[in-house]
């Protein structure tokens, strides 16, 4: 793993990290499942700089939704994460449980796939923001808590806040109840603002307003925003940062312009030709062999987790894991291999 | 000349008051693609489902080159259902977990009385033609990816050569560089074949991509059909645009729709859009809009297109807020 | 722990086992089941003994479990000759015991093989059909549910008057409903699956479909359920021959002989109870070894025999 250019970049992200809102440096988590140990994510490094985006793509396993869930430390205690996540000078990794508890919600808040799994099917909306919001802030007055919720179901842009308060989650539609999801983890302003997918779940329609959502309260609260996704779609529309995962590691970091014009590693290469748009003609499509591998299988590959479904793979990507190495200013990516055609069109490995 | 299959008017609404189709009028020629989009509660899996019998309308006509699917009975019936296939959507359920790859396949060619030898040189030919080894045919679903089980079901729809193939959302469950595979292998497979298909996604980008023509669907109705590169360059009805514009990552005026699509329990009275519809005008709510013809085999149900779009730019957010009431509508801005 | 999309399905990385070693190994993997459940084997053991017993009970060197030998009345156990007593008309007990276990198990198989067919044929009719037949079907069933099960066999059996077949259709007609409720749930909830449209939709008849892709689904729930039953059954048998509702007497049958046993309490309290003890253990063994099943039975991971 150690090689020049690693160090090279180590020396780098710990000069940016002094500045970011949160920090995560040589990231590693373990998950313990039914007598097997997975190694989920191996190595992952990045920063999100404050009131900025940072986007984690992926396909399944790829370990990016286990990133998230380690810098909330939402595993269990048979789960190993190694590394540091950095959030105003502490470690979180290295937090008492206790500190912990506090931190989740105010300075970190995760908004999930699955509303449902945010909100409490038995309790009104209003009731549970009321609760969030004075169990990080005790001095909070009860009246003033119901009132500070009913602000922030408006400020979430519910058409009707009092009567959204009152309301059960089985009571309102699947974008709504995104939105409370949403008001409940920026209740406490937090400085960082994690979200797994928020989108997935959603009609079309409705993803577009989540999305502008995220973005306008990013805006106007200064939250760095990490945001872990699967669409390049969504990608593109958010901009900001962009680690791109494959098989548990970042294999390609930079600013999403950049990125997604001018790819450097054949995996994200290969997954902007399998993109269906207009223009591309039909069956036109260009596949990447193979599919991803599983969390279990990611860790059992030697040297590039990609090889086996790229095409330019030589003799020596079977060898060694490639180190992250900048390719650009900004712009680093895991493949001393392949060479992007020119001109930034028509990429593909 | 008679389209391979015709749906006129066909209606359904489930004992818990859900409506889920309302009328609809489809067709579908010989070797083409249809595309069928639409948000959830569109009732585009329930459309596949009467089509398909699986589901008995309430109202209705489903011909299969002229021939009243609907009034078939017994071994007529189990004939048609050879020429009419269905692709589902969950890998996860897609196919059955007790059999085997061949048994699964072997399954719907006996069911059209196969004779053993030519099951299995069939058998062979349909893993080889979609993609997967022979060794796979011993296999079952849970040692199979996602794709595989997807290339598998497709596998199965096709044993019998059918005419039409209708896959729900066949790609959805895959992740983007496994669906372009499977995508890619569906043209591939329907030119080779000369198969008919109906595909049906909440992908606009997806359906875009593999269909000739295009249907809208929206709480139960089809509210646009047209080609998919019209549709594509010059979508008429409100839904279609606002659709298109969601679409993340595309570039050009995003047009967000305000709250989520009305419950199919309480289908709105009028156009089932004007609810949400940024230039509905009382009309809009009085009578269904026809699905009329405005050249160019576009088929458009509002009243309003187009000239709404020439009167009121989606761009200038000054004529949309004189033209709309409350909250309802349509707020925009360049993206 | 991670969210379903994060979750790839099992990857098919082991290739597929030739065709002659599936029979090869099923030994060994037999033994692995039992390894993994010692309850359940210890059950099957069990129960194996007692069948080969009550089938080789004619060339057992035992006495003849009808003679009666007055003279000796109730002895105890230990007594030479007599392992486990004599009951009051002096007949060996362990004798009458192993020839006895043959009714005992026919009564409990026989109804729930029969009750098994039936009941599931119903269940997977009514779970296939449309609404109507299936509130029919299951609307009828459910008349047997209002009686209790024990009086509704007692009255058949009275009504049909004493007898082997009589016990049989009695114990089979309690046995069918709850095996058709089972079947029709887990039809039901197999019916959404989408392989279950691709099958509808493939043209192939309904029987086709009940037989090849409804059966292997439902059959595994439906043994581990109808084994347990067999145990039921068997008490439910015993229970009619202690009313005088099984066979003949003298016919050895467990029932009949906690019925004759009854009255031994005071003097041997051991002895009379012996054939409930046998009673209780059977029907144990059969519950434990519907457990068991239902773990070698499942779908994917688990062992496939």
């Amino acid at each position: 793993m150690v090689s020049t250019g690693l160090a090279a970049t180590a020396r780098a992200s710990s000069e940016r990290d002094d500045a970011a809102a949160l920090a995560v440096d040589d990231l590693e988590v373990v998950i313990a499942a039914t007598g097997r140990r997975v190694h989920a994510v191996q190595g992952v490094s990045f920063a999100v700089a404050p009131g900025g985006t940072r986007i984690l793509l992926g396909e399944s396993g790829c370990g990016k939704s286990a990133t998230l869930r380690a810098v909330m430390r939402l595993f269990g205690r048979d789960t190993v994460i190694r590394g540091r996540v950095r959030l105003d000078g502490h470690d979180l990794l290295t937090l008492p449980d206790r500190d912990m508890r506090s931190v989740r919600g105010r300075d970190v808040a995760l908004v999930p796939q699955d509303p449902n799994a945010a909100l409490d099917p038995l309790r009104r909306v209003g009731g549970q923001l009321a609760e969030q919001l004075r169990a990080h802030q005790p001095d909070m007055g009860r009246r003033q808590a119901s009132r500070r919720a009913e602000e922030l179901l408006h400020m979430v842009r519910l058409p009707d806040p009092r009567s959204a308060a009152r309301a059960f989650p089985h009571e309102l539609s699947g974008g709504m109840r995104q939105r409370v999801a949403i008001a409940l983890a920026v209740s406490c302003s937090p400085k960082v603002l994690l979200a797994d997918e928020p989108t997935t779940a959603l009609d079309v329609t409705v993803q577009a307003q989540i999305l502008e959502l995220l973005a306008g309260l990013q805006q106007t609260m200064q939250m760095a925003l990490l945001l872990v996704t699967h669409d390049v779609g969504v990608v593109r529309e958010l901009g900001g940062s962009i680690s791109v995962m494959y098989a548990g590691r970042v294999v390609e970091d930079g600013a999403v312009a950049d990125v997604l014009d001018r790819p450097a590693h054949p995996y994200l290469a290969g997954l902007l030709a399998s993109q269906p748009g207009p223009g591309v003609a039909r069956g036109g499509l260009i596949p990447i062999a193979g599919q991803p591998p599983s969390l279990e299988e990611s860790a059992l590959v030697r040297g590039c987790a990609f090889h086996e479904r790229c095409a330019s793979a030589r003799e020596q990507c079977t060898r060694a894991q490639p180190p992250l190495v900048a390719v650009r200013p900004g712009h680093d990516a895991a493949c001393p291999v392949w060479n992007p055609p020119q001109g930034g069109e028509a990429v593909q490995p | 000349m008679t389209p391979l299959l015709e749906v006129t008017g066909l209606h359904k609404t489930y004992d818990n008051g859900v409506r889920a189709v309302n009328g609809i009028d489809l067709h579908v020629d010989r070797g083409e693609t249809l595309g069928v989009v639409g948000e959830s509660g569109s009732g585009k899996s329930t459309a596949a489902r009467l089509i398909l019998r699986l589901t008995e309308p309430d109202a209705g006509a489903v011909r299969l080159e002229g021939e009243d699917v609907l009034a078939m009975r017994g071994r007529r019936l189990r004939e048609a259902r050879g020429r009419m296939q269905f692709v589902p959507q969950d890998p996860a359920s897609a196919l059955n977990p007790r059999m085997t790859v061949r048994q699964s396949i072997e399954f719907n060619l006996r069911a059209h009385r196969w004779p053993a030898p030519a099951r299995r040189e069939r058998i062979a030919e349909l893993l080889d033609a979609v993609g997967l080894g022979a060794e796979m045919s011993g296999r079952r679903p849970h040692e199979l990816s996602g794709g595989q089980v997807q290339r598998v079901a497709l596998a199965r729809a096709l044993a019998t050569r059918p005419d039409l193939v209708i896959c729900d959302e066949p790609v959805s469950g895959l992740d983007r560089s496994v669906q372009a595979q499977v995508l890619n292998l569906l043209v591939r497979l329907q030119r080779e074949l000369g198969v008919a298909m109906i595909f049906i996604s909440h992908d606009l980008t997806v359906v875009e991509h593999i269909a000739d023509r295009v249907a809208v669907m929206y709480l139960g109705t089809v509210v646009e059909e047209a080609s998919a590169e019209r549709l594509w360059h010059n979508a008429m009805h409100p839904y279609s645009r606002a659709l298109l514009s969601a679409i993340p990552g595309t570039s050009g005026a995003r047009i967000i729709l305000e709250g989520d699509p009305p419950s199919p329990r309480a289908v709105p009275s009028g156009c089932v859009f004007s609810s949400r519809c940024a230039y509905a005008i009382d009309e809009c709510r009085r009578a269904v809009p026809p699905l009329e013809d405005r050249g160019a085999h576009q088929r458009v149900a509002c009243i309003r297109a187009p000239i709404a779009w020439a009167e009121l730019s989606p761009l200038d957010p000054a004529s949309l807020n004189a033209s709309r009431g409350a909250s309802n509508g349509l707020t925009a801005h360049p993206a | 722990m991670l969210s379903t999309t994060d979750v790839p399905l099992r990857r098919g990385s082991r290739p597929a086992p030739p065709p002659g070693a599936r029979t090869a190994t099923r030994g060994r993997r037999l033994w692995a089941v039992a390894r993994r459940h010692p309850a359940a084997a210890v059950a099957a053991g069990f129960l194996l003994v007692l069948a080969a017993a009550s089938l080789c009970a004619p060339i057992l060197p035992l006495p003849d479990p009808v003679r009666v030998d007055s003279p000796s009345a109730t002895l105890g156990f230990g007594t030479a000759g007599h392992l486990l007593g004599t009951d009051r008309l002096g007949r060996d007990i362990l004798s009458r015991l192993i020839w006895g276990a043959r009714p005992s198990l026919i009564m409990g198989l026989a109804p729930v093989l029969i009750g098994g067919f039936i009941g599931t044929t119903l269940g997977v009719t009514a779970g296939m059909s449309g609404p109507r037949v299936r509130a029919v079907i299951m609307r009828t069933l459910d008349v047997f549910y209002a009686f209790p099960a024990v009086l509704l066999a007692i009255a058949i059996a009275a009504a049909l008057g004493a007898g082997m077949t009589t016990a049989i259709i009695a114990i089979t007609v309690i046995v069918v409903p709850p095996v058709a409720r089972l079947a029709e749930s887990e039809v039901l909830g197999m019916m959404r699956k989408d392989f279950m449209l691709s099958a509808r939709a493939s043209g192939a008849r309904q029987l086709s479909i009940a037989l090849r892709q409804v059966m292997p689904n439902v059959a595994g729930p439906l043994v581990v359920y109808c084994t347990a039953l067999v145990g039921l059954s068997i008490v439910y048998a015993a229970g009619l021959g202690f009313l005088g509702l099984g066979l003949n007497p003298p016919t050895p049958e467990w029932g009949a002989m906690v019925n004759e046993l009854r009255t031994l309490v005071f003097s041997q309290p051991w002895v009379s109870l012996t054939p409930a003890v046998v009673l209780l253990l059977v029907s144990i063994a059969f519950n434990v070894l519907g457990d068991g099943l239902r773990d070698v039975l499942a779908v994917g991971r688990g062992t496939q025999l």
